[in-house]
């Protein structure tokens, strides 16, 4: 009869001890509500993207200049992020868009960011492979009544056990013409943790 | 005499007119709101019940009173929802849009939280989302851990 060592006798202990532990490690998945309050940290979330964007979207489609059923042209310009954090402004205007778009109240005309991708479809319809008759003509581009730019901006206070951060979110629709504000409106967001 | 007594007939009926509620309330609206398939809305109490979901328990946070207009061909709606209680609570809403068929009008909102302090009122306000909107529902839930 074999006599089990007192080192063997650890080492499968340790590795019993090892098993048990990675299984309780696993990591379990699940789908969540893509529209329900996200509380994980007090940094910039999806609750204040969707908040932010239904809020100025709503707002604004109650402004002379889109209420007035004549299909305004507009161009979305940048949202300065001057935050401490990144935030990518550019995924709250493409859904202030959206919900204008679906709102049937706005056209948007292609936007800065969208230029050369425009302007390399268009030339490359003029080729010897496309039918001339169906090709998209160059010259034919509307250009934008007005044009979407704002701001995001954050106050961070720290104490021992606390942090605030207080979020302002300015949006503004300029005529290009005439170089006059529209429309503007602001959302504020107050997130405190406390440990 | 008898025309002391029209007059007073006149007067009379002229009062009852005018309490017998909204005379510029149109079909199918009841306080300026849209009553969709419920038909039974004889009060603000009928109206903030046929138009509030609640998901699950919202212990001391309660719909108080519930304004609808029409402005630029959509529907402005503002929400006074009371904190009873004796400390600060957080709720979080969003709005159900339905188009004159029953059908969806809008895709689900997301839920926006709220903080409402002790034994004070909070007006949400929104607009419709688009024009095909005739109709809402309020839907409430605790954020309360």
């Amino acid at each position: 009869m074999k006599t089990v060592t007192p080192v063997r006798l650890i080492t499968t202990a340790m590795i019993c001890a090892l098993l048990t532990i990675a299984g309780c490690a696993k990591e379990a998945v699940r789908y969540g509500d893509a529209r329900g309050v996200e509380t994980v940290t007090n940094e910039f979330g999806s609750t204040d993207l969707q908040m932010i964007a239904e809020s100025m979207t709503r707002s604004m489609l109650n402004s002379p200049v889109i209420a007035s059923n004549n299909l305004p042209i507009v161009t979305v310009q940048d949202v300065k992020n001057k935050t401490s954090e990144y935030i990518d402004t550019k995924s709250i205007t493409d859904s202030i868009r959206v919900e204008l778009q679906k709102s049937g109240k706005v056209r948007f005309a292609v936007d800065a960011a969208e230029m050369r991708q425009q302007i390399e479809e268009l030339q490359r319809q003029q080729s010897e492979y496309y039918d001339s008759k169906q090709s998209a003509e160059i010259g034919k581009m509307s250009g934008a009544a007005y044009r979407l730019e704002g701001n995001i901006t954050s106050i961070v206070k720290q104490a021992k056990e606390v942090k605030d951060v207080y979020y302002k979110f300015n949006l503004q629709l300029w005529n290009i013409q005439s170089g006059l504000l529209e429309w503007t409106d602001e959302k504020e967001i107050r997130k405190t943790t406390s440990k | 005499m008898t025309a002391r007594l029209l007059g007073i007939l006149f007067l009379t009926l002229f009062l009852a007119a005018g309490c017998g509620g909204n005379k510029y309330e149109r079909d199918g609206y009841a306080f300026g709101c849209p009553t969709g398939t419920e038909k039974k809305i004889k009060s603000k109490e009928d109206l903030i019940e046929a138009k509030l979901e609640k998901s699950g328990n919202v212990p001391y946070v309660e719909v108080v009173d519930l304004r609808c207009a029409e402005r630029n061909q959509l529907l402005r709606i503002e929400v006074d929802l009371m904190n009873e209680g004796s400390d600060v609570h957080r709720v979080a809403y969003r709005f159900r849009w339905v188009d004159r068929e029953g059908m969806r009008a809008w895709e689900d909102e997301s839920w926006k939280p709220v903080m409402i302090y002790a034994k004070t009122r909070h007006t949400v306000t929104t607009n419709s989302p688009n024009q095909e909107v005739a109709d809402f529902r309020v839907e409430l839930r605790s954020l309360d851990k």
